[in-house]
């Protein structure tokens, strides 16, 4: 008799989905499912907008990270309107991109994964959430806390507001960097640098030990995420390097407009959520990662001194990438240190409060590609307009869709390491969430942080017996 | 200081901004000294049907619901929550008017039925469903609007009167500081081609602002960042439909060409693109329109 456990929802992601443990006769686990249950239509309905609107439309996919959509679709209409951006709209795109950076990944490590890593992952799920770690931990809590918000003030500073600023437009951005805004960035980033050093170290004393790096799956992919012309991480420019879990590099400076050559979309019925793959490969033998150990994986450098001394330490003089599904966490950290020191290099590069901000343009070209990288992975908006500039055809694909094969490998290998002959206890179940979570993945809803977040576990027969049921409240 | 008051918040579908809103509020600290979280969910699985249905009836002082409507199970939970809440605040403006996949109503007929059936329905502001005590309009709601509700709702002794709006009675151009020209709109002006002065009103140089006909309170945030205003606080006091108006706004602006066949007039009314995306950008749902019936395919 197959059985199987079904945990839904998936918490401390955000988002709604589910994941379905099949078990086969013995209780073994067979298969693991990670379910995305929902569907917004934006790529319909984007159809008969305005190119100028995508931003702001497109941002509205997601109030944690408005900005990746919004500077997506800047890019977008740059290509259509066949400009090259003013430098001072360039930097600034940039310094809003790491300050979406430290803030979205301050919040995946704070507020969702810390409370695993430093409350236990058996400890009891009413505490481990953020309001937990105040507890346990006011001082990095408050920290952490801080530290998201100094990421937020930047983004509200540049666009007006934190959520949704619709401030990156085609051709550039809407308001240049005033001197005040820059001094406040300039005597708020040593606190920032000082927040996430500390982490840093609290995170390799902790948990160093290959046991611990080891628990969430580690398994062997593609990694995909941008460099810069000479092999350095990139956020928010840059070409398509695509490297193996040995190390080498199996597709490098490709041109993202031309990325349906690489990457193919695959769909299965159990899941709104497409799979894409590394298309000379197939589906689904072409997996690849994205997001931050995507990015560290592929990188030659960081190109800043203290994010390259945790690059080696990483690497370990290693040329093999880690395929440990536990160091998202880490890499995560890594990318807010070296975002911090690349604000501070723009913050004192003069040119970026220039109020030379736009490029003007008509709609020069009726199709184009933006590509950049979002906190979770690379992110590709692809437009088609008419001459008017009304989008005829919208294709999207976001980062979270694109580890979509591996969060599916990884929840099986936790599972079928943790249950047996069908037993299992909530313990073992925040390690298959832990599995999702180090993702990060962003299925645009909010944090599951704040309040006792219920969980509903049940074990059922295939004609859909529930013969066991576990609720974490 | 009253009785501490039971709190909930409650995201359907949506993009977790308004959740979002809440959270990094400085006000969120304030209003937990007011209150105690009964529950805090971002989508419909974190708390089961059953779940909710063993909740007290009306156990919760306020309860807020983000997100729009959209289908039965959505209207079902709609529903179940109206009865175990005092009071309801629509919170953010896919609760208050459908929001921007309210969109997904008025998009040709063959992918708006395909759209439908995989959704389950069409979106509906939450007051299409059930009784709406209170309204914070915004996309997402802005800061000084969510101070006004939590001290309103969870800081004083006395509730504030059903109907009430945590927003300005008057337009967005009362608190927008650009200076006024009077100019008469001889051309509509496409934001890609142009960045506007960001020192005179939009409308005067012949960008679309939805200002004048959108409730304010937010400050003007989108203006001040160069921005036109969208729309997304929904329709000032008294008016119905929100892009009714402003398209009846932008008509009056145009100047008598003393040609009878207006067709001048009507070259320069013709020529907005995308009049529904700019007019009902965010109350499609909750407008006239209702929804497409005419494929025009």
């Amino acid at each position: 008799m197959t059985r199987e456990i079904l945990i839904d929802p998936v918490t401390r992601i955000e988002g709604h989905a589910k994941i379905t443990i099949y078990l086969d006769d013995s209780g073994e686990v067979n298969d693991a499912h990670f379910h995305v249950t929902e569907l917004r239509g934006f790529e319909k309905f984007c159809e008969g907008r305005t190119l100028w609107e995508m931003p702001a439309l497109t941002a509205r996919i997601c109030g944690i990270c408005p900005v990746s959509h919004i500077l997506a679709s800047a890019k977008t209409g740059d290509a259509i309107l066949a400009v090259r951006i003013p430098k001072a709209a360039e930097l600034l795109r940039r310094l809003m991109n790491a300050a979406q950076f430290v803030q979205s990944h301050a919040l995946s490590f704070f507020y969702l994964s810390a409370p695993d890593m430093l409350l236990g992952w058996d400890s009891d799920p009413a505490q481990r959430n953020v309001i937990g770690l105040i507890g346990a931990n006011p001082d990095l809590a408050r920290k952490g806390i801080r530290l998201r918000s100094f990421g937020q003030q930047i983004i509200e500073r540049l666009g007006g507001k934190k959520i949704h600023p619709a401030w990156a437009v085609p051709g550039g951005v809407n308001r240049a960097l005033s001197k005040e805004d820059a001094d406040f960035i300039k005597a708020n980033l040593p606190e920032a640098l000082d927040t996430i050093r500390i982490t840093l170290d609290l995170f390799k004393s902790s948990f160093a030990d290959q046991e611990t790096r080891g628990m969430l799956s580690d398994f062997p992919s593609l990694f995909m995420g941008l460099v810069s012309p000479d092999g350095t991480w990139e956020h928010y420019d840059g070409n398509i390097r695509i490297v193996d879990s040995q190390g080498n590099i199996v597709v490098d400076q490709f041109d993202p407009a031309h990325y349906p050559e690489i990457v193919q979309e695959a769909s299965e019925g159990w899941s709104y959520l497409k799979f894409p793959h590394y298309a000379p490969l197939g589906y689904p033998e072409g997996m690849y990662r994205v997001g931050p150990l995507g990015r560290v994986n592929v990188c030659d450098r960081f190109g800043t001194p203290l994010a390259d001394a945790e690059l080696e330490e990483f690497r370990a003089g290693s040329q093999e990438r880690s395929g440990r599904v536990f160091d998202y966490h880490y890499t995560r950290l890594m990318e807010i240190l070296a975002s911090l020191e690349r604000m501070e290099r723009l913050i004192n590069d003069e040119r970026i409060l220039s109020p030379r901000i736009r490029a003007e343009a008509g709609i020069n070209e009726l199709e184009g590609v933006g590509i950049h990288e979002a906190p979770r992975g690379t992110l590709f908006h692809h437009y088609k307009v008419d001459a008017n500039g009304v989008i005829q055809w919208v294709n999207l694909i976001v980062s979270t869709g694109q580890n979509n094969l591996a969060m599916n490998r990884s929840i099986k290998e936790i599972a079928q390491k943790h249950i047996h002959s069908g037993k299992f206890d909530e313990g073992i179940l925040n390690r298959i969430e832990g599995g999702i979570r180090a993702f990060d993945p962003c299925l645009s809803c909010s944090v599951h942080a704040v309040g006792q977040m219920p969980l509903l576990v049940e074990l059922r027969t295939p004609d859909g017996e529930t013969v066991d049921r576990l609720i974490r409240d | 200081m009253p009785n501490k008051k039971r709190l909930a918040f409650y995201a359907g579908s949506g993009c977790g901004g308004c959740s979002q809103s809440l959270m990094l509020s400085p006000s969120l600290a304030t209003m937990l000294d007011g209150a105690d979280i009964a529950f805090w969910a971002t989508r419909s699985g974190d708390l089961t049907e059953d779940e909710i249905s063993q909740l007290d009836d009306k156990g919760i002082d306020v309860l807020m619901f983000a997100g729009p409507v959209d289908g039965e199970a959505s209207i079902a939970t709609a529903k179940l929550l109206r009865r175990k809440a005092k009071r309801v605040v629509a919170y953010g403006a896919c609760a208050h008017l459908g929001g921007l996949c309210g969109l997904t109503n008025v998009i040709p007929g063959a992918k708006l039925r395909e759209l439908a059936e995989r959704n389950g329905g069409f979106i509906k502001p939450l007051s299409a469903v059930i009784e709406v005590d209170y309204v914070l309009p915004g996309c997402p709601p802005p800061q000084g609007m969510v101070e006004r509700m939590v001290k309103e709702l969870f800081l004083a002794d006395d509730v504030p009167d059903v109907g009430t709006v945590f927003a300005s009675s008057k337009g967005v151009c009362a608190q927008c500081d650009r200076k006024h020209l009077n100019n008469p709109l001889e051309e509509i002006r496409r934001f890609h081609a142009a960045p506007p002065d960001p020192d005179i009103c939009l409308l005067d140089q012949g960008y679309i602002c939805l200002g004048p006909v959108t409730r304010g309170g937010c400050g003007a945030v989108c203006l001040e960042a160069n921005r036109p205003c969208t729309g997304c606080a929904g329709p000032t006091a008294g008016v119905l439909d929100q892009g009714g108006a402003i398209l009846q706004s932008l008509a009056s602006l145009v100047p008598l060409s003393g040609d009878i066949s207006g067709e001048k007039e009507h070259r320069v009314l013709d020529s907005i693109q995308d009049i529904v995306g700019t007019a009902y950008k965010y109350s499609a749902a909750a407008s006239l329109l209702k929804r497409r019936v005419n494929d025009g395919e």
